[in-house]
């Protein structure tokens, strides 16, 4: 048994410099919205106690040993690190379940983070484990979870969509478009189709790509930053106003 | 009793319901405009936002409107005993009292799914 298997069953994330660390007094339930080190400490990134509280000056210097330390277990953490391996078994974690637990690990952040790009307000359901096979399996729901809700997104024109290639800075929020804009949008939209469904006809009237603004106003409110315009046709306009309708009073 | 407005709808789309807690039409599938409802939440598309505005009107079912036949009828729920047009923020834009907690609405366009005349009956 190494202090790695204990890491991965805390919820830390197994990079190359946790694999060895000491374990920490955080629980070993998962948690999405366990903090994270900031950015300047040694450990910055990795995720921390529930508490928030800083590092132990311990966790700093990450001590290289397989030794246990008495004071530092949990009888609650010992018993599931024992039953990590299998049913009942007292096996430790396999390399192989290690790395299966390194790949859902990874597959969950990207997935999280391309949705929180698009929604910043977006939570995965909360589960529970008590086992590697546990953790990994509690990963990879939080990662389709955040994979169909992604999806969901880009269908409907939640962030620069599939066939978004170039786009123009927008001026702000406002809708009132200048024909500079207009004219740009519209040979955008004509070489590269609608940003979110590919159409090169952009179902209006006037023959006119509609600019859309990303993030879209209202997510950005929440999101900050600097908005681009990308070509819309009509049905995607219409169809992001419909889910956004339904986001806005936070009933998705 | 007639309200009315003319302005460029945000994605050209306004939500009529009788609260903010309306139930809106799922979004699942591509959908080239018009109408769409729910017993709480009538979808209106409008001419297109950067291509010029929209005249909206709200009115009491005048005996005038009856001779064409409307684009859109049904019946809305009205729990507040309000018909409200929102744009799909939920900024309102027009509302009109009525008496009943379920209301008669019929709605005349002058285009199937880009009009830049809607015309919204109650009653």
């Amino acid at each position: 048994m190494t202090y790695s298997d204990f890491s991965v069953l805390s919820g830390r994330r197994p990079t190359a410099g946790s694999l060895r660390r000491r374990p920490s007094s955080s629980g070993h339930h998962y948690d999405p919205n366990q903090p994270r080190v900031p950015a300047g400490h040694s450990d910055g990134g990795q995720w921390t106690s529930t508490g928030g509280a800083a590092p132990s000056r311990q966790d700093d210097e990450g001590v290289v040993s397989d030794a246990t330390s008495d004071n530092e277990w949990k009888p609650g953490v010992q018993y599931a690190i024992r039953r990590a391996g299998g049913r009942g078994g007292s096996t430790p974690p396999t390399p192989g379940q290690l790395a299966r637990l390194a790949l859902a690990d990874a597959r969950e952040r990207a997935a999280v983070r391309a949705v929180r790009e698009r929604d910043p307000r977006w939570q995965p359901q909360p589960n529970f484990h008590e086992t590697v096979e546990g953790r990994i399996a509690a990963l990879q729901a939080t990662a389709q979870e955040a994979e169909a809700y992604l999806a969901e997104l880009v269908r409907n024109g939640i962030g620069p969509g599939p066939f978004a290639r170039e786009s123009i800075p927008a001026r702000g929020s406002e809708r009132e478009f200048t024909p500079a804009e207009r004219e740009e949008i519209n040979r955008i939209g004509y070489k590269y189709g609608c940003h979110t469904c590919g159409t090169k006809n952009p179902g209006t009237q006037s023959g006119n790509f509609i600019p859309d603004h990303q993030s879209p106003n209202a997510v950005n409110r929440i999101a900050g930053g600097q908005q681009r315009l990308y070509p819309h046709c009509a049905a995607c306009s219409w169809r992001q106003a419909r889910w956004l309708g339904r986001w806005v009073k936070g009933k998705r | 009793m007639t309200n009315s407005v003319r302005f460029a709808p945000p994605n050209s789309i306004i939500f009529i319901s009788g609260s903010e807690d309306a139930e809106l039409p799922p979004s699942d599938e591509r959908w080239e405009g018009g109408f769409a409802s729910t017993p709480s939440c009538i979808i209106v598309t409008c001419y297109p936002a950067p291509d010029g505005k929209t005249e909206i009107t709200l009115e009491q079912s005048p005996a005038s409107t009856t001779k064409t036949r409307p684009a859109f009828a049904g019946y809305l729920d009205t729990p507040t005993h309000r018909v409200i047009v929102w744009t799909f923020e939920w900024t309102k834009v027009l509302e009109l009292k009525v008496p009943t907690n379920r209301s008669r609405v019929r709605i005349w366009t002058n285009h199937p799914n880009q009009p830049n005349e809607v015309r919204i009956a109650v009653g």
